[in-house]
């Protein structure tokens, strides 16, 4: 098989270009993992935003009471207080929330003079309305009492507030199949895998469709003994195998790394999407080998093309950041319906045949979009042969 | 003379489309992919209604004071955005709404106050408070009847318990608005200045006689080759500055990034970052003495990781990098391009931006440097390695 072994030395040529973007993928798949453990599913626990917890007027008894409180629904972070560092951690998320007490709050508040607590948050946002609540909450309860009960201390204060604050709702959690934690890294991971595949593809199958065009190389192919249409089975049988390989690669790493996070048919059916999603991916460097004919444009169009689609569709980015329209759009792209199969099965609570029928259209979508691809790419495939002998 | 090949170094570069290509059209396309990507990145973080499903039973129908208070949160105050968006429903509907991803949660009064979810998470958590809330607020006034009974009797002397005094006061980060995304377009910035390397190796191979059959020829005339190798690197430097230019005009008129007002300053970044991006290029093509496709690789490694550790892939990575290890603020072109740029946008004053100008030209200097030493004083005596690309 000649044609199979020249495809193989082709590839193999590609192997350091390749292994860049496995490489990086699984660095990316490595801090995915170490970011965030997994929350437990049964028990409810109320969520903790970032705050910066600054005390002017170093500790009171009141003071110590409502951070102790707050340590329900906040995590204190650490960041210097100059102003530099404050805003910086606040723009880049390492908090989400600053509480200024300012000097001489203590003695004011217990006086019950006006007094003002100065946070700095991103406005509007869902944890700056949390904490506000949280925090309103303790100091409206010690001022109920402090306007009730003329004389009370501070050690009293406390006391009484920490007592009602301690009232809390009972909370039932449903089960879900996957925990939510969990289920976003896993779809982050094969969200992220579709771009891998698509570059893997794109790079290995264009660079080898690249040099079998080149016109006199294809000239010489065809007057060797070996027949035409055995040479085009043996093509496709290069780029079924190297798909293959592909996608068994990139299957592997995620039963490796999420082999225990999922369950066996959350697997299975996600396994298929990425196989699906593969033979997309084929027939879209198909295309793109046989239209293009220089190395140049082959990188700026696996680029633009394997960037435009993942990231429109949904593969970087969480669906959800997406605007309407643009997802509206990225309807024509396999990456969106790959991504939103992968999300709506991961976040599944129990698959049953019911559930799941709406979902195979996805697939469906995708084939149809690699069946266009390839009859776009033969139809450019003919229109060249043609200028050719012409 | 320097005119003369100045002009020719110009007329040669124009026409050069594939690092026109990739300096100038690639980053207008990612950044209009970064803008689809986050279209809903604003409307996803701030807070929204949360919607809950009440269960309609008879203790909900009973429970006078429970409705009211949830009428408080229902109800828009003005243009805030109210709590919770309640939906009044059966126990089969409401559980059914929760499978959906309908509602966030349900309240159930079953007669105690119940709430069902099935995550945990800040929406879940602003429901618990309230009805928290909602119970302890009872807890309070029986405590304080328990302790001064004279207050049931004498009910004028109460003061009650109210949630509405408001004891925090906002106060804004910082100049603009707290955008995490903007920084996303600024490390693409940075990039795309660094990408002006592409120029600087094409320049610096261009007056060696090892490197490139054009060099040999250069070298043949008998113009300095220092002025050959200026003549390029300014040539190199006006182009790549307007592409900048247009990128940046490009991201505030169509896609309506963020920038600070301070035009000059912005502009004089691009400046500066081009200078630094091309003047790396020399430096690396004068270093590297391999070929044209080794040097673009290493540069296109150097740029995509000094990038993303400026914030081009995970914006808040920028800060991560720079916490973890301070010296990174100031030894990456990358962030130092992306920050200056983030100081002049969130910053009151100029002294950060400053300092990360300072350190850009010096390291435009010492890359100057080095490919002055690099490629100073050079004789070829032959030149049999040379293979020719174009």
């Amino acid at each position: 098989m000649p044609v199979f072994q020249a495809y193989k030395r082709v590839i193999k040529k590609c192997i350091p270009q390749l292994l860049i973007y496995i490489f990086v993928f699984v660095a990316f798949a490595a801090i995915l993992m170490t970011s965030g453990a997994p929350a437990s599913t049964v028990q409810f626990d109320d969520a903790r935003a970032k705050m910066a917890y600054l005390d002017e007027a170093d500790s009171s008894i009141l003071t110590e009471g409502l951070k102790n409180y707050l340590l329900q629904y906040a995590d204190f972070v650490d960041v210097n207080h100059d102003q530099a560092s404050l805003q910086d951690a606040l723009f880049f998320e390492e908090v989400h929330y600053i509480l200024r007490i300012p000097a001489g709050f203590t003695e004011d508040f217990m006086a019950e003079r006006p007094v003002e607590i100065e946070k700095i948050s991103r406005p509007g946002t869902t944890t700056s309305v949390y904490l506000d609540m949280n925090i309103s909450k303790f100091l409206n309860t010690a001022r109920f009492y402090l306007a009730n009960i003329p004389g009370i201390s501070q050690r009293e204060l406390v006391a009484l507030v920490s007592r009602d604050l301690a009232v809390e709702t009972t909370v039932e959690v449903r089960p879900t199949a996957v925990n939510a934690d969990a289920g976003e890294s896993l779809s982050i991971f094969y969200n992220y895998m579709s771009y891998v595949i698509l570059n893997l593809l794109i790079l290995g199958v264009g660079t080898f469709m690249l040099v079998f065009n080149q016109l006199d190389l294809r000239r010489r192919t065809i007057c060797s003994p070996v027949p035409l249409r055995q040479q085009n089975m043996q093509i496709l049988f290069g780029n079924l195998i190297y798909a293959v390989v592909c996608w068994l690669i990139m299957m592997g790493m995620g039963f490796v790394l999420y082999g225990k996070a999922m369950p066996a048919k959350q697997a299975m059916l996600v396994a298929l999407n990425g196989l699906v999603f593969t033979f997309v991916s084929l027939s879209i460097s198909f295309m793109i080998g046989s239209a293009l004919n220089s190395r140049n444009a082959l990188s700026a169009v696996t680029n633009v093309l394997s960037l435009g689609m993942c990231f429109t569709g949904g593969a970087f980015v969480p669906q959800y950041l997406i605007g309407e329209q643009v997802l509206s759009f990225s309807r024509i792209f396999p990456t969106y319906w790959y991504v939103r199969f992968n999300n709506e099965i991961i976040s599944m609570a129990n698959i049953t045949f019911d559930s799941l029928k709406p979902r195979l259209g996805y697939l469906g979508m995708q084939l149809g979009i690699a069946v266009a691809v390839l009859a776009v790419a033969l139809v450019i495939i003919k229109q060249r042969r043609q200028a050719e002998n012409a | 003379m320097f005119a003369h090949v100045f002009k020719y170094r110009m007329k040669c570069f124009l026409g050069d489309r594939v690092t026109l290509f990739w300096t100038m059209v690639f980053p207008i396309l990612l950044s209009t992919l970064f803008l689809m990507a986050f279209s809903n990145f604003s409307k996803a973080t701030s807070f929204t209604g949360i919607k809950v499903a009440v269960v309609n039973n008879d203790a909900y129908q009973e429970n006078r004071m429970f409705q009211e208070a949830l009428d408080s949160v229902t109800e828009k105050q003005g243009d805030e955005e109210q709590l919770l968006s309640m939906e009044l429903v059966s126990l089969e509907e409401a559980e059914t709404l929760l499978d959906q991803g309908e509602v966030h949660g349900i309240i159930l009064l079953d007669p105690d106050i119940k709430l069902v979810v099935n995550q945990s998470g800040f929406n879940q958590s602003i429901i618990k408070s309230f009805l928290d809330q909602y119970q302890q607020v009872s807890a309070s006034y029986a405590t304080l009847f328990q302790m001064s009974p004279e207050l049931l009797a004498n009910r004028d002397a109460l003061k009650d318990y109210s949630a509405n005094y408001d004891f925090l006061v906002e106060r804004n980060p910082g100049k603009n608005e707290t955008d995490i995304t903007v920084t996303y377009f600024y490390a693409l910035l940075a990039m795309t200045a660094l990408y002006g390397s592409f120029w600087g190796i094409r320049t610096v191979n261009e007056v060696q006689a090892d490197q490139s059959m054009k060099g040999a020829r250069v070298n043949l005339a008998p113009v300095h080759k220092m002025k050959t190798l200026l003549a390029g690197i300014l040539a190199a430097w006006i182009i790549q500055f307007a592409e900048l230019s247009i990128l940046i005009l490009y991201m505030s008129m169509v896609l309506k990034v963020s920038f600070s007002n301070q035009v000059w300053c912005i502009l004089l970044t691009g400046l500066v970052g081009s200078l630094t991006g091309i003047t790396l290029g020399t430096m690396v093509g004068g270093l590297i003495r391999k070929s044209d496709g080794i040097k673009t690789g290493v540069l296109l490694g150097i740029t995509m990781t000094l990038s993303g550790f400026a914030g081009l892939y995970f914006a808040s990575f920028k800060y991560v990098v720079t916490k973890a290890v301070p010296v990174m603020a100031y030894i990456n072109p990358a962030n130092l391009i992306t920050d200056a740029l983030y100081a002049l946008y969130y910053y009151d004053t100029y002294e950060r931006f400053a300092l990360n100008i300072v350190l850009l030209l010096a390291f435009a200097a010492v890359f100057c440097l080095l490919t002055y030493l690099s490629v100073r004083r050079n004789r070829y005596a032959s030149i049999p390695s040379i293979q020719e690309g174009d």
